[in-house]
Protein backbone atom coordinates (compact mmCIF):
# COMPACT_ATOMS: atom_id res chain seq x y z
CA UNK A 1 0.00 0.00 0.00
CA UNK A 2 2.81 2.05 1.02
CA UNK A 3 3.73 2.46 -2.91
CA UNK A 4 0.21 3.72 -3.81
CA UNK A 5 0.36 6.18 -1.15
CA UNK A 6 3.66 7.44 -2.55
CA UNK A 7 1.95 7.21 -6.00
CA UNK A 8 -1.42 9.30 -4.93
CA UNK A 9 1.15 11.88 -3.28
CA UNK A 10 2.86 12.05 -6.70
CA UNK A 11 -0.05 12.70 -8.85
CA UNK A 12 -1.81 14.54 -6.18
CA UNK A 13 1.32 17.10 -5.95
CA UNK A 14 1.08 17.63 -10.05
CA UNK A 15 -3.04 18.61 -8.99
CA UNK A 16 -2.18 20.98 -6.21
CA UNK A 17 0.18 23.50 -8.06
CA UNK A 18 -2.53 23.53 -10.69
CA UNK A 19 -4.96 24.77 -8.13
CA UNK A 20 -3.36 26.80 -5.53
CA UNK A 21 -4.03 30.64 -5.47
CA UNK A 22 -7.72 29.55 -6.50
CA UNK A 23 -9.67 29.34 -3.16
CA UNK A 24 -12.59 27.53 -4.64
CA UNK A 25 -9.50 25.05 -7.02
CA UNK A 26 -7.64 24.10 -3.68
CA UNK A 27 -10.90 22.82 -2.03
CA UNK A 28 -11.48 20.57 -5.03
CA UNK A 29 -7.85 19.32 -4.77
CA UNK A 30 -8.82 18.77 -0.95
CA UNK A 31 -11.74 16.84 -1.76
CA UNK A 32 -9.83 14.79 -4.25
CA UNK A 33 -6.94 14.43 -1.76
CA UNK A 34 -8.74 13.41 0.74
CA UNK A 35 -11.11 10.91 -1.20
CA UNK A 36 -7.74 9.31 -2.24
CA UNK A 37 -6.25 9.08 1.21
CA UNK A 38 -9.80 7.31 2.17
CA UNK A 39 -8.39 4.05 0.28
CA UNK A 40 -5.85 3.23 2.28
CA UNK A 41 -8.02 4.29 5.79
CA UNK A 42 -10.65 1.44 4.34
CA UNK A 43 -8.52 -0.98 5.39
CA UNK A 44 -8.59 -0.64 8.99
CA UNK A 45 -12.01 0.53 9.41
CA UNK A 46 -13.82 -1.86 7.17
CA UNK A 47 -13.42 -5.85 8.21
CA UNK A 48 -15.40 -7.26 5.99
CA UNK A 49 -13.26 -8.46 2.77
CA UNK A 50 -16.07 -7.95 -0.08
CA UNK A 51 -17.04 -4.67 2.01
CA UNK A 52 -13.88 -3.39 1.85
CA UNK A 53 -12.98 -3.97 -1.40
CA UNK A 54 -16.24 -1.89 -2.67
CA UNK A 55 -15.89 0.90 -0.26
CA UNK A 56 -11.86 1.29 -2.27
CA UNK A 57 -13.47 1.39 -5.33
CA UNK A 58 -16.31 3.94 -4.50
CA UNK A 59 -13.39 6.22 -3.30
CA UNK A 60 -11.43 6.00 -5.85
CA UNK A 61 -14.01 6.21 -8.59
CA UNK A 62 -15.53 9.13 -6.64
CA UNK A 63 -11.86 10.85 -6.53
CA UNK A 64 -11.49 10.28 -10.18
CA UNK A 65 -14.89 11.91 -11.23
CA UNK A 66 -14.53 15.11 -8.70
CA UNK A 67 -10.61 15.11 -10.08
CA UNK A 68 -11.67 15.30 -13.61
CA UNK A 69 -14.15 17.76 -12.96
CA UNK A 70 -11.46 19.67 -11.41
CA UNK A 71 -9.04 19.27 -14.47
CA UNK A 72 -11.59 20.80 -16.37
CA UNK A 73 -12.65 23.58 -13.85
CA UNK A 74 -9.44 24.62 -15.36
CA UNK A 75 -10.10 25.64 -18.53
CA UNK A 76 -14.03 26.42 -17.69
CA UNK A 77 -15.22 23.32 -19.00
CA UNK A 78 -17.53 21.98 -16.34
CA UNK A 79 -20.76 21.39 -17.97
CA UNK A 80 -23.30 23.98 -16.70
CA UNK A 81 -26.54 21.35 -16.63
CA UNK A 82 -26.01 18.71 -13.72
CA UNK A 83 -26.97 15.64 -15.97
CA UNK A 84 -23.71 16.26 -17.38
CA UNK A 85 -21.42 16.04 -14.32
CA UNK A 86 -20.92 12.58 -14.72
CA UNK A 87 -17.77 10.80 -15.17
CA UNK A 88 -18.52 9.48 -18.90
CA UNK A 89 -19.37 13.50 -19.41
CA UNK A 90 -16.13 14.41 -18.17
CA UNK A 91 -14.15 12.22 -20.52
CA UNK A 92 -16.22 12.98 -23.27
CA UNK A 93 -14.73 16.60 -22.59
CA UNK A 94 -11.01 15.87 -22.71
CA UNK A 95 -12.20 14.87 -26.19
CA UNK A 96 -12.66 18.05 -27.72
CA UNK A 97 -10.15 20.77 -25.74
CA UNK A 98 -10.96 24.34 -27.07
CA UNK A 99 -8.73 25.93 -29.03
CA UNK A 100 -5.76 28.46 -27.94
CA UNK A 101 -2.26 28.51 -26.35
CA UNK A 102 -3.20 27.61 -22.94
CA UNK A 103 -5.03 24.46 -23.82
CA UNK A 104 -4.49 20.94 -23.22
CA UNK A 105 -3.95 17.87 -25.71
CA UNK A 106 -6.83 15.99 -26.59
CA UNK A 107 -7.30 12.27 -25.01
CA UNK A 108 -4.81 10.14 -27.12
CA UNK A 109 -8.24 7.74 -28.45
CA UNK A 110 -6.64 4.21 -27.12
CA UNK A 111 -6.36 5.96 -23.46
CA UNK A 112 -10.30 7.03 -24.10
CA UNK A 113 -10.89 3.78 -25.25
CA UNK A 114 -9.60 2.25 -21.86
CA UNK A 115 -11.44 4.98 -19.79
CA UNK A 116 -14.64 5.17 -21.61
CA UNK A 117 -15.87 3.03 -24.33
CA UNK A 118 -14.33 -0.53 -24.13
CA UNK A 119 -15.78 -2.95 -22.84
CA UNK A 120 -13.39 -3.32 -19.92
CA UNK A 121 -13.26 0.47 -19.63
CA UNK A 122 -13.07 2.59 -15.98
CA UNK A 123 -16.57 3.50 -16.76
CA UNK A 124 -18.16 0.30 -17.44
CA UNK A 125 -16.51 -1.28 -14.49
CA UNK A 126 -17.35 1.37 -12.04
CA UNK A 127 -21.12 1.13 -13.59
CA UNK A 128 -20.58 -2.94 -12.89
CA UNK A 129 -19.16 -2.67 -9.57
CA UNK A 130 -20.77 0.27 -8.31
CA UNK A 131 -24.75 0.45 -9.95
CA UNK A 132 -25.29 -3.37 -9.62
CA UNK A 133 -26.06 -5.09 -6.86
CA UNK A 134 -24.68 -7.99 -5.46
CA UNK A 135 -20.92 -7.07 -7.93
CA UNK A 136 -17.86 -7.62 -6.15
CA UNK A 137 -14.84 -7.76 -7.80
CA UNK A 138 -11.66 -9.79 -6.21
CA UNK A 139 -8.99 -9.24 -4.56
CA UNK A 140 -6.98 -8.97 -7.86
CA UNK A 141 -9.59 -7.06 -10.19
CA UNK A 142 -9.83 -4.30 -7.16
CA UNK A 143 -6.15 -4.30 -7.70
CA UNK A 144 -5.78 -3.66 -11.34
CA UNK A 145 -9.09 -1.59 -11.17
CA UNK A 146 -7.41 0.79 -9.03
CA UNK A 147 -3.85 0.97 -10.52
CA UNK A 148 -5.95 1.85 -13.72
CA UNK A 149 -7.95 4.64 -11.91
CA UNK A 150 -3.75 6.05 -10.58
CA UNK A 151 -2.94 6.06 -14.18
CA UNK A 152 -5.55 7.39 -16.17
CA UNK A 153 -5.82 9.96 -14.06
CA UNK A 154 -1.93 10.71 -13.83
CA UNK A 155 -2.45 10.59 -17.82
CA UNK A 156 -5.14 13.38 -17.88
CA UNK A 157 -3.43 16.02 -15.56
CA UNK A 158 0.06 15.15 -17.79
CA UNK A 159 -2.18 16.15 -21.05
CA UNK A 160 -2.08 20.22 -19.60
CA UNK B 1 33.21 -0.62 -0.02
CA UNK B 2 33.94 2.25 -1.79
CA UNK B 3 30.30 1.77 -3.80
CA UNK B 4 28.74 2.01 -0.27
CA UNK B 5 30.38 5.11 0.80
CA UNK B 6 29.32 6.94 -2.99
CA UNK B 7 25.57 5.76 -2.59
CA UNK B 8 25.72 7.27 1.12
CA UNK B 9 26.86 10.73 -0.60
CA UNK B 10 23.69 10.38 -2.81
CA UNK B 11 21.50 9.95 0.15
CA UNK B 12 23.90 12.28 2.33
CA UNK B 13 22.67 14.70 -1.05
CA UNK B 14 19.16 14.06 -0.88
CA UNK B 15 19.15 14.18 2.77
CA UNK B 16 20.78 17.59 2.43
CA UNK B 17 18.18 18.52 0.07
CA UNK B 18 14.94 17.79 1.71
CA UNK B 19 16.55 20.13 5.14
CA UNK B 20 17.12 23.07 2.63
CA UNK B 21 13.33 22.64 1.36
CA UNK B 22 11.68 22.19 4.87
CA UNK B 23 13.72 25.18 6.04
CA UNK B 24 12.88 27.07 2.93
CA UNK B 25 9.35 26.63 3.81
CA UNK B 26 6.33 27.31 1.19
CA UNK B 27 7.82 24.42 -0.94
CA UNK B 28 5.66 21.24 -1.51
CA UNK B 29 7.80 18.28 -2.21
CA UNK B 30 7.98 14.18 -2.51
CA UNK B 31 10.79 12.59 -1.99
CA UNK B 32 11.40 9.77 -4.42
CA UNK B 33 8.18 10.23 -5.84
CA UNK B 34 6.43 7.09 -8.09
CA UNK B 35 5.11 7.71 -11.14
CA UNK B 36 1.98 4.64 -11.61
CA UNK B 37 2.84 4.68 -15.13
CA UNK B 38 7.06 4.16 -15.09
CA UNK B 39 10.33 3.02 -13.00
CA UNK B 40 12.24 6.06 -14.31
CA UNK B 41 11.06 8.77 -11.85
CA UNK B 42 12.99 11.95 -10.80
CA UNK B 43 14.88 11.97 -7.14
CA UNK B 44 12.70 15.02 -5.91
CA UNK B 45 9.43 16.45 -7.01
CA UNK B 46 8.71 20.32 -5.72
CA UNK B 47 6.49 22.42 -6.35
CA UNK B 48 6.41 26.43 -5.54
CA UNK B 49 3.17 28.44 -6.22
CA UNK B 50 2.11 26.93 -9.98
CA UNK B 51 5.65 25.45 -10.96
CA UNK B 52 7.10 22.03 -10.65
CA UNK B 53 10.56 20.74 -10.23
CA UNK B 54 12.28 17.62 -11.20
CA UNK B 55 15.83 17.14 -8.96
CA UNK B 56 17.90 14.47 -10.73
CA UNK B 57 20.93 13.07 -8.74
CA UNK B 58 22.85 10.31 -10.57
CA UNK B 59 23.02 6.89 -9.17
CA UNK B 60 26.43 5.18 -9.42
CA UNK B 61 25.29 3.39 -12.08
CA UNK B 62 24.08 6.30 -14.09
CA UNK B 63 27.31 7.94 -13.60
CA UNK B 64 29.09 5.19 -15.37
CA UNK B 65 26.12 4.95 -18.15
CA UNK B 66 25.00 8.71 -18.86
CA UNK B 67 22.18 6.64 -21.49
CA UNK B 68 20.86 5.14 -18.84
CA UNK B 69 21.02 8.28 -16.84
CA UNK B 70 19.40 9.81 -19.59
CA UNK B 71 17.17 7.59 -20.39
CA UNK B 72 15.75 8.07 -16.60
CA UNK B 73 15.60 12.02 -17.18
CA UNK B 74 13.84 11.83 -20.63
CA UNK B 75 11.28 9.19 -19.56
CA UNK B 76 10.38 11.34 -16.74
CA UNK B 77 10.12 14.50 -18.89
CA UNK B 78 7.63 12.11 -20.74
CA UNK B 79 5.81 11.22 -18.10
CA UNK B 80 5.16 14.00 -16.18
CA UNK B 81 4.19 17.52 -16.29
CA UNK B 82 5.11 18.85 -19.97
CA UNK B 83 6.52 22.18 -17.84
CA UNK B 84 8.64 20.52 -15.33
CA UNK B 85 11.15 21.81 -15.26
CA UNK B 86 14.61 19.93 -14.22
CA UNK B 87 17.08 20.23 -11.73
CA UNK B 88 20.64 18.23 -12.28
CA UNK B 89 22.45 18.08 -8.81
CA UNK B 90 26.31 16.83 -9.90
CA UNK B 91 29.84 16.28 -8.07
CA UNK B 92 31.42 18.49 -11.01
CA UNK B 93 34.79 18.14 -8.47
CA UNK B 94 35.20 14.86 -8.64
CA UNK B 95 33.41 13.79 -11.86
CA UNK B 96 34.33 16.38 -14.29
CA UNK B 97 32.10 18.33 -16.55
CA UNK B 98 28.47 17.56 -17.79
CA UNK B 99 28.08 15.56 -20.75
CA UNK B 100 26.92 18.26 -23.16
CA UNK B 101 23.76 16.03 -24.09
CA UNK B 102 23.06 15.59 -20.30
CA UNK B 103 23.39 19.28 -19.84
CA UNK B 104 21.14 20.14 -22.31
CA UNK B 105 18.43 17.69 -20.85
CA UNK B 106 18.09 20.33 -17.79
CA UNK B 107 17.10 23.59 -16.97
CA UNK B 108 19.75 24.18 -14.13
CA UNK B 109 22.68 22.26 -13.29
CA UNK B 110 24.22 22.62 -9.40
CA UNK B 111 27.36 21.54 -8.24
CA UNK B 112 26.43 19.84 -5.11
CA UNK B 113 28.62 22.18 -3.45
CA UNK B 114 25.73 24.54 -4.10
CA UNK B 115 23.65 22.61 -2.75
CA UNK B 116 22.19 25.31 -0.28
CA UNK B 117 21.09 27.67 -3.36
CA UNK B 118 18.73 25.27 -4.57
CA UNK B 119 15.70 27.30 -2.82
CA UNK B 120 16.98 30.29 -4.43
CA UNK B 121 17.03 28.65 -7.55
CA UNK B 122 13.59 27.44 -7.25
CA UNK B 123 12.27 30.91 -5.50
CA UNK B 124 13.65 32.60 -8.95
CA UNK B 125 12.59 29.77 -11.45
CA UNK B 126 8.80 29.58 -10.19
CA UNK B 127 7.75 32.56 -11.89
CA UNK B 128 9.99 31.62 -15.47
CA UNK B 129 7.85 30.81 -18.76
CA UNK B 130 11.20 30.17 -20.34
CA UNK B 131 10.80 26.17 -20.36
CA UNK B 132 11.70 23.82 -22.75
CA UNK B 133 8.86 21.85 -23.14
CA UNK B 134 8.70 18.56 -24.79
CA UNK B 135 6.23 18.84 -27.48
CA UNK B 136 2.94 17.90 -26.62
CA UNK B 137 2.77 15.35 -29.79
CA UNK B 138 5.64 13.65 -28.46
CA UNK B 139 4.44 13.15 -24.94
CA UNK B 140 0.99 12.16 -26.26
CA UNK B 141 2.80 9.86 -28.45
CA UNK B 142 4.20 7.94 -25.41
CA UNK B 143 0.90 7.29 -23.53
CA UNK B 144 -0.95 6.27 -26.51
CA UNK B 145 2.11 3.81 -27.29
CA UNK B 146 1.05 2.64 -23.28
CA UNK B 147 -2.45 2.24 -24.00
CA UNK B 148 -1.80 0.79 -27.08
CA UNK B 149 -0.18 -2.15 -25.48
CA UNK B 150 -2.82 -2.18 -22.44
CA UNK B 151 -5.84 -2.86 -25.34
CA UNK B 152 -3.53 -5.58 -26.62
CA UNK B 153 -3.21 -6.95 -23.47
CA UNK B 154 -0.31 -8.50 -21.19
CA UNK B 155 0.12 -12.48 -20.87
CA UNK B 156 3.81 -11.69 -18.39
CA UNK B 157 1.20 -10.83 -15.29
CA UNK B 158 -0.09 -15.10 -15.94
CA UNK B 159 3.04 -16.15 -16.94
CA UNK B 160 3.40 -19.25 -14.43
CA UNK B 161 5.38 -21.40 -16.52
CA UNK B 162 9.30 -22.12 -17.85
CA UNK B 163 10.85 -19.77 -20.37
CA UNK B 164 10.62 -20.88 -24.04
CA UNK B 165 13.13 -19.52 -25.73
CA UNK B 166 11.80 -19.35 -29.73
CA UNK B 167 13.56 -18.02 -32.90
CA UNK B 168 13.14 -17.58 -36.39
CA UNK B 169 16.12 -17.96 -38.90
CA UNK B 170 14.26 -14.93 -40.79
CA UNK B 171 14.87 -12.60 -38.07
CA UNK B 172 18.16 -10.02 -38.26
CA UNK B 173 20.53 -8.63 -36.38
CA UNK B 174 19.09 -5.81 -34.41
CA UNK B 175 19.94 -2.09 -36.23
CA UNK B 176 22.24 -0.65 -33.86
CA UNK B 177 20.68 3.27 -32.18
CA UNK B 178 22.38 5.94 -31.77
CA UNK B 179 23.87 6.87 -28.15
CA UNK B 180 22.01 10.27 -26.67
CA UNK B 181 25.42 10.28 -24.32
CA UNK B 182 27.99 9.90 -27.16
CA UNK B 183 26.74 11.36 -30.93
CA UNK B 184 29.09 8.88 -32.58
CA UNK B 185 28.63 5.20 -30.69
CA UNK B 186 25.87 3.08 -31.27
CA UNK B 187 23.72 0.57 -29.44
CA UNK B 188 22.36 -2.33 -29.22
CA UNK B 189 20.99 -5.47 -27.41
CA UNK B 190 22.34 -8.94 -27.01
CA UNK B 191 19.49 -11.54 -28.01
CA UNK B 192 16.64 -8.83 -29.94
CA UNK B 193 15.92 -8.75 -33.29
CA UNK B 194 14.72 -7.09 -36.12
CA UNK B 195 11.05 -9.19 -38.07
CA UNK B 196 9.32 -7.25 -40.67
CA UNK B 197 9.37 -3.63 -38.63
CA UNK B 198 9.41 -4.66 -35.82
CA UNK B 199 12.03 -5.74 -32.74
CA UNK B 200 11.55 -8.97 -30.93
CA UNK B 201 13.50 -9.31 -27.51
CA UNK B 202 14.32 -12.46 -25.70
CA UNK B 203 15.45 -12.25 -21.59
CA UNK B 204 15.04 -15.45 -19.41
CA UNK B 205 15.14 -14.76 -16.12
CA UNK B 206 18.81 -14.47 -15.11
CA UNK B 207 20.14 -16.01 -11.38
CA UNK B 208 22.28 -13.02 -10.52
CA UNK B 209 20.61 -9.86 -11.34
CA UNK B 210 17.53 -7.80 -10.15
CA UNK B 211 14.82 -6.87 -12.83
CA UNK B 212 16.12 -3.28 -12.86
CA UNK B 213 19.96 -4.68 -14.22
CA UNK B 214 17.99 -7.01 -16.53
CA UNK B 215 15.75 -4.73 -18.53
CA UNK B 216 18.24 -1.74 -18.45
CA UNK B 217 19.81 -1.83 -21.86
CA UNK B 218 16.07 -3.20 -23.08
CA UNK B 219 14.52 -0.16 -21.82
CA UNK B 220 17.25 2.47 -23.18
CA UNK B 221 17.17 0.75 -26.47
CA UNK B 222 14.00 1.34 -26.73
CA UNK B 223 13.43 4.57 -25.80
CA UNK B 224 16.31 5.80 -28.22
CA UNK B 225 14.73 3.45 -31.21
CA UNK B 226 11.14 5.69 -31.38
CA UNK B 227 13.17 8.96 -30.17
CA UNK B 228 15.85 11.11 -31.33
CA UNK B 229 17.90 13.89 -29.13
CA UNK B 230 18.73 17.05 -30.40
CA UNK B 231 19.13 20.27 -28.25
CA UNK B 232 17.46 18.68 -25.34
CA UNK B 233 14.80 17.91 -27.40
CA UNK B 234 13.01 14.51 -28.17
CA UNK B 235 11.49 13.49 -31.83
CA UNK B 236 9.84 10.85 -32.95
CA UNK B 237 11.74 8.98 -35.10
CA UNK B 238 10.57 8.13 -38.91
CA UNK B 239 11.99 4.30 -38.71
CA UNK B 240 10.56 3.47 -35.22
CA UNK B 241 9.53 -0.17 -34.83
CA UNK B 242 5.86 -0.59 -35.67
CA UNK B 243 6.25 -3.01 -32.42
CA UNK B 244 8.05 -4.54 -29.89
CA UNK B 245 7.13 -7.86 -28.19
CA UNK B 246 9.91 -9.06 -25.20
CA UNK B 247 9.50 -12.63 -24.88
CA UNK B 248 10.46 -13.09 -20.84
CA UNK B 249 9.45 -14.75 -18.07
CA UNK B 250 10.90 -12.10 -15.80
CA UNK B 251 7.97 -10.04 -14.36
CA UNK B 252 6.34 -12.83 -12.23
CA UNK B 253 6.11 -11.09 -8.71
CA UNK B 254 3.45 -8.54 -7.70
CA UNK B 255 5.85 -6.05 -7.93
CA UNK B 256 7.04 -6.67 -10.69
CA UNK B 257 3.57 -5.14 -12.80
CA UNK B 258 5.45 -1.28 -12.97
CA UNK B 259 8.33 -2.92 -14.96
CA UNK B 260 5.44 -4.27 -17.26
CA UNK B 261 4.09 -0.45 -17.34
CA UNK B 262 6.97 0.46 -17.93
CA UNK B 263 7.78 -1.15 -20.76
CA UNK B 264 4.49 -0.50 -22.59
CA UNK B 265 5.30 3.09 -21.66
CA UNK B 266 8.50 2.80 -24.05
CA UNK B 267 6.95 0.88 -26.87
CA UNK B 268 7.92 -2.23 -25.83
CA UNK B 269 5.20 -5.18 -25.09
CA UNK B 270 5.96 -8.07 -22.41
CA UNK B 271 4.88 -11.24 -23.32
CA UNK B 272 5.30 -14.60 -22.23
CA UNK B 273 4.81 -17.41 -25.22
CA UNK B 274 5.19 -21.13 -25.79
CA UNK B 275 6.29 -20.85 -29.38
CA UNK B 276 7.15 -18.86 -32.39
CA UNK B 277 3.56 -19.33 -33.14
CA UNK B 278 2.06 -17.85 -29.97
CA UNK B 279 5.04 -15.04 -30.52
CA UNK B 280 3.60 -14.51 -34.81
CA UNK B 281 -0.22 -14.27 -33.38
CA UNK B 282 0.16 -11.81 -30.62
CA UNK B 283 2.42 -9.89 -33.27
CA UNK B 284 -0.19 -10.05 -36.06
CA UNK B 285 -3.17 -8.53 -33.19
CA UNK B 286 -0.28 -5.80 -32.10
CA UNK B 287 -0.27 -5.24 -36.15
CA UNK B 288 -4.00 -4.68 -36.31
CA UNK B 289 -4.64 -3.43 -33.14
CA UNK B 290 -2.29 -0.68 -33.76
CA UNK B 291 -4.36 -0.10 -37.03
CA UNK B 292 -7.58 0.32 -35.71
CA UNK B 293 -8.86 3.92 -34.57
CA UNK B 294 -10.16 4.19 -30.92
CA UNK B 295 -12.28 6.46 -29.41
CA UNK B 296 -15.88 5.49 -30.97
CA UNK B 297 -18.71 5.84 -28.41
CA UNK B 298 -20.76 2.10 -28.05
Amino acid sequence: MAKKNKQIQTIMLDLYRKCVGNAAREAMYQRVYNEFNKISIVETKVKDPQAQRINKLLHATRALETGLETFLDLYGLVPTQLKYHTMGSYMKKLQTPPSGRDTFSKIPSHMFAKGFSNDDSIRNKRNKYLHQADQYPTPQETKVFLDEIYKFYAAVLSLA
Amino acid sequence: MEDNKKNNTKKCVIGTLLQCLDDAGGIRYVSEPQSPFVMDNPDVLAVADNSIFGVFIPSIHEKKNIDSFLRRIYTSRLVYARDMKTILLFDVESEGDVNKNLREAFHRVLDTSQIKEIVSVIDSDRRSKDVKMLSKRVRTHATESYYKYVNLGYTTRQYRGKFAEVHSDQWQKLPRVQSWADDRKGKTVKNGYYADGSFVFSKPKPKKMSVRESLDGIMTYSLFSQYSLDNGQLYLRKDEPQISLLNTDLLVKEEDVLWASSLAYVGVAPVSVDSLQTLNTIHEEGLKLFGIEYGKEK
